[in-house]
C-alpha cells in the first residue's frame, strides 16, 4: 500500500542508481529493472515522512555521484567497470570533507534498506523470526 | 476556530513519564477531577503489526527509528505512539544509579528517593531475569567471552511477563510479554478514569487565568490499523490547571521552545546527551541462536568510570545490521548471508553534556538536534571496540568487523594488534554508523533558571503550573539504560502535580 501511494523521489533515477546498488550489495547484478523499480518504491515510501528537503538533496547527491567520476575516470559511474565503482566509492567514504561522507552513508543506508528490508532477501540469509520465539524451535 | 476544553490535569505524552504520571495521578481522577492523557501517536496493537522489520519501524519510531541529527552524524531512535519507547525497548530495567545521581547535585533530588520508586516500579513491572535455558547463544556467548577474559558480565533484568523470545523486542512485543507503560501503568490509569486521547500533538503551552492552556491539533490521520483518535480532527484550547510535559528528551524541549519559554531559561534544550553507540559483529564458525530469544540480557560496564564506555549484548534485524556494519560491497554482503553465525555487541559511550549539544526548532517548529561526536566521545567508543573484539575472540569468533579498525574486519590471528588496528584515526564520523536510544536531557533539573530549566520536582522555574517529567530532566548522561530512573523521576513530578491539586499520593516505603 504504502509503495503505491509514495511520491516518486529516487524511482525516477533508477537509471544511475542500479550500478550504485550494484556496487553495495553485489548480489543486486542484474536486477530487473521492475525489481529495481520496487526496490526504490520501498525506499520512497520511507522517504515520504520526511522533509521534502531530504529528498532534493539526495537527487542531487545521486546526480553529483553519477557524473563526478567524469573528472577522475573520463566514464559516469554507470560506465565504470565494477571496480572502479568499488574503488570510487571507497574514496568518497574516505573523503575528507564530511558532507560527501554522510551522503555516501545515506544513499548506502536507503538502498540497503529496500535490498535487505525486503522480508524475501531476509529469509534468503536465513533470518525467519517467529512470534513463537523457542516454541517455534524444534 | 478552536474547540474549548476544560481539565484539571494535562499530561502530554504516554511513554515511560507521561505513562507513569497518568497512572500515579488517578487518584485525582478517582477524586472527580478531570486528567487527560495526550498522546501524538496511536496506541497500536503489537500482535497485530506487519511482519516485515522496514514495516514495523515505519509505525512504531519516529522517522523508522532513524531521526537525524543536525549534521546528520548519528541517528535517534525513539517512538511514538502509547507507550513511547517503552513499547520497543528491550526492557532493561536497571536502578538509578547513585554515582550518577550525586555528581548531578540537584538540590532536593535525594538518591534514596528515587532509588525507592524505582524499585517500586520494578516490583509492578515484573522484572526479573530471564531464566538460564532461555538465554540464547548470543548472550552467552557475550557472558564467555567476558569470563573467559576475566571481566564480569552482569545480566539485565528485564521487565517481562511470559516472554517467549521473540527477540522482536525492538519492533514491537508481539506477545504483550515487555511490562511497558502501554501494558500496565496506562490501562490502570484508564480503568481509574483517566483519560486517554490519542492522535493529538501538543503545540505550545502558556499560562492563562486559572493556569495554563494548550494548543493542541488533532490533524486527522487515520489509524494505521483501523479506527480513529478519541476527538474529531481540528484545532483545540485545552484548559487546564497544570499540565506535564512527557513528550521525551527531543520533543519536550521543542515544545517548551515553541512555547517561547527559551528567553527566560537559557538552558532550554541544551546540556542534551544521548550514549551514542554503534554495534559490531562477531563471525563465528558455526551457526549460534541469535534471532531467538530475548536479545539483550548482559551488560559489561566495569570501565564506565575510567574508560566512559560500556557494553552490551545485542542483537539487531537485517536491514538494521547492514545499516550499522560500515562499508559496502562484497566484504559486507559476506557477513550479511553469515546472519546465522553472527554475534553482535553494542558499544554505548557515556558522552559529556555541553551546552552547544542541544535541541532547537526549525520555522516550522520542528525539533532539530545539534549533537556532534567529540574527541573523548570517539576515544569512547574505540576504547569500547576494543574491548568488544577481545570478548568476541575469547568468544570462540574467527573474525570482528569493527567500523573503527582498518581494515574492517580484523581476523582472529590478528588480534593481538588490536591497539593498532582500531584507533580513532580510522574513526571517521560520517561513514561510522552512530545510534542512539538513551536520548537525555534538554529541561535539566537544577537549583535555579540560571543552571537549569526545572527544579527536583519537574517544576519548570517561574511556572507553577507546568512540570516535566521524562528523560529530558537528566542533567547529564545516566550512563544506565534509562527508563526505570525516568519512571521514578515521573513519579516524583506527579506527586509535585498532587501536592498543588490538593491530593496526598502514596509515598514510597
Amino acid at each position: 500500500m504504502e509503495e503505491r501511494e509514495a511520491p516518486p523521489i529516487l524511482r525516477p533515477l533508477a537509471g544511475p542508481l542500479g550500478p550504485m546498488l550494484e556496487t553495495f550489495v553485489p548480489a543486486a547484478k542484474g536486477l530487473a529493472p521492475e525489481a529495481l523499480d520496487a526496490l526504490l518504491a520501498r525506499v520512497d515510501a520511507r522517504l515520504a515522512a520526511e522533509e521534502p528537503g531530504l529528498g532534493r538533496r539526495l537527487r542531487l547527491f545521486v546526480r553529483v555521484m553519477h557524473l563526478f567520476p567524469l573528472v577522475g575516470y573520463g566514464r559516469t559511474f554507470a560506465g565504470l567497470s565494477a571496480a572502479r565503482r568499488t574503488e570510487f566509492f571507497a574514496r568518497v567514504e574516505r573523503s575528507r570533507f564530511p558532507l560527501l561522507r554522510v551522503g555516501l552513508w545515506g544513499l548506502r543506508t536507503l538502498l540497503f534498506l529496500g535490498w535487505y528490508g525486503d522480508p524475501e532477501v531476509q529469509a534468503r540469509l536465513g533470518y525467519r523470526p517467529d512470534p513463537r520465539g523457542w516454541e517455534a524451535r524444534p | 476556530m478552536s474547540t474549548v476544553v476544560h481539565a484539571d490535569v494535562v499530561i502530554l505524552g504516554s511513554g515511560a513519564g507521561g505513562g507513569t504520571v497518568a497512572e500515579a495521578l488517578a487518584p485525582l481522577a478517582e477524586a472527580g477531577k478531570r486528567v487527560l492523557l495526550l498522546e501524538k501517536g496511536f496506541r497500536l496493537d503489537s500482535s497485530r503489526l506487519p511482519e516485515g522489520e522496514v514495516a514495523r519501524a515505519s509505525l512504531l519510531y519516529a522517522g523508522g527509528g532513524a531521526r537525524p541529527t543536525a549534521d546528520h552524524g548519528v541517528t535517534l531512535a525513539y517512538a511514538e505512539g502509547v507507550g513511547g519507547s517503552t513499547q520497543v525497548y528491550t526492557g532493561t530495567s536497571l536502578l538509578p544509579p547513585v554515582r550518577v545521581l550525586d555528581r548531578w547535585r540537584v538540590p532536593g533530588l535525594d538518591p534514596a528517593d528515587l532509588v525507592a520508586r524505582a524499585r517500586r516500579y520494578a516490583a509492578e513491572n515484573g522484572v526479573d531475569f530471564i531464566p538460564e535455558a532461555r538465554l540464547n547463544d548470543n548472550n552467552r556467548l557475550f557472558r564467555l567471552g567476558c569470563e573467559r577474559l576475566g571481566w564480569k558480565a552482569e545480566q539485565f533484568p528485564v521487565n517481562v511477563r511470559g516472554c517467549k523470545g521473540s527477540s522482536l523486542c525492538n519492533l514491537g512485543c508481539p506477545n504483550q510479554a515487555k511490562q511497558g507503560t502501554h501494558v500496565v501503568q496506562i490501562p490502570a490509569a484508564q480503568a481509574r478514569g483517566v483519560e486517554l486521547v490519542t492522535g493529538a500533538e501538543a503545540w505550545t503551552v502558556r499560562q492563562a487565568p486559572g493556569g495554563a492552556e494548550i494548543d493542541v491539533v488533532v490533524d486527522g490521520r487515520p489509524h494505521p490499523q483501523g479506527g480513529s483518535g478519541e476527538w474529531l480532527p481540528g484545532r483545540y484550547t485545552v484548559k487546564a490547571r497544570s499540565v506535564v510535559a512527557a513528550c521525551g528528551a527531543v520533543q519536550t524541549p521543542a515544545l517548551l521552545l515553541r512555547s517561547g519559554l527559551g528567553h527566560r531559561l537559557h538552558t532550554l534544550g541544551r546540556y542534551w546527551t544521548c550514549h551514542p553507540a554503534h554495534i559490531l559483529a562477531g563471525l563465528h564458525p558455526a551457526p549460534i541462536t541469535n534471532f531467538v530469544g530475548h536479545p539483550k540480557s548482559f551488560v559489561w560496564q566495569e570501565r564506565i568510570a575510567e574508560d566512559r564506555f560500556y557494553l552490551e549484548a545485542c542483537m539487531y534485524f537485517p536491514f538494521t545490521t547492514a545499516k550499522n556494519l560500515s562499508g559496502f560491497g562484497a566484504e559486507h554482503a559476506r557477513l550479511l548471508e553469515a546472519y546465522d553465525r553472527l554475534q553482535m555487541i553494542l558499544v554505548l559511550a557515556c558522552d559529556e553534556a555541553l551546552p552547544e549539544h542541544r535541541v532547537e526548532v526549525d520555522h516550522h517548529g520542528r525539533p532539530v538536534v545539534h549533537y556532534r561526536l567529540t574527541p573523548a566521545t570517539i576515544q569512547a567508543m574505540v576504547k569500547a571496540t576494543r574491548a568488544a573484539a577481545r570478548i568476541f575472540f575469547a568468544a570462540g569468533a574467527d573474525a570482528v568487523h569493527a567500523p573503527s579498525a582498518d581494515p574492517r574486519l580484523i581476523l582472529r590471528e590478528e588480534g593481538a594488534d588490536l591497539e593498532v588496528r582500531v584507533a580513532e584515526r580510522h574513526f571517521r564520523p560520517g561513514s561510522v554508523s552512530v545510534s542512539a536510544a538513551h536520548l537525555m536531557g534538554g529541561c535539566r533539573m537544577g537549583h535555579s533558571p540560571a543552571d537549569s530549566v526545572t527544579d527536583a520536582w519537574g517544576r519548570v522555574h517561574g511556572q507553577p503550573w507546568l512540570f516535566v517529567a521524562d528523560a529530558s530532566l537528566f542533567p547529564s548522561a545516566l550512563e544506565i539504560n534509562p527508563y526505570l530512573t525516568i519512571m521514578a523521576l515521573a513519579d516524583r513530578a506527579a506527586q509535585a502535580v498532587a501536592d498543588r491539586e490538593g491530593v496526598s499520593l502514596p509515598q514510597p516505603a
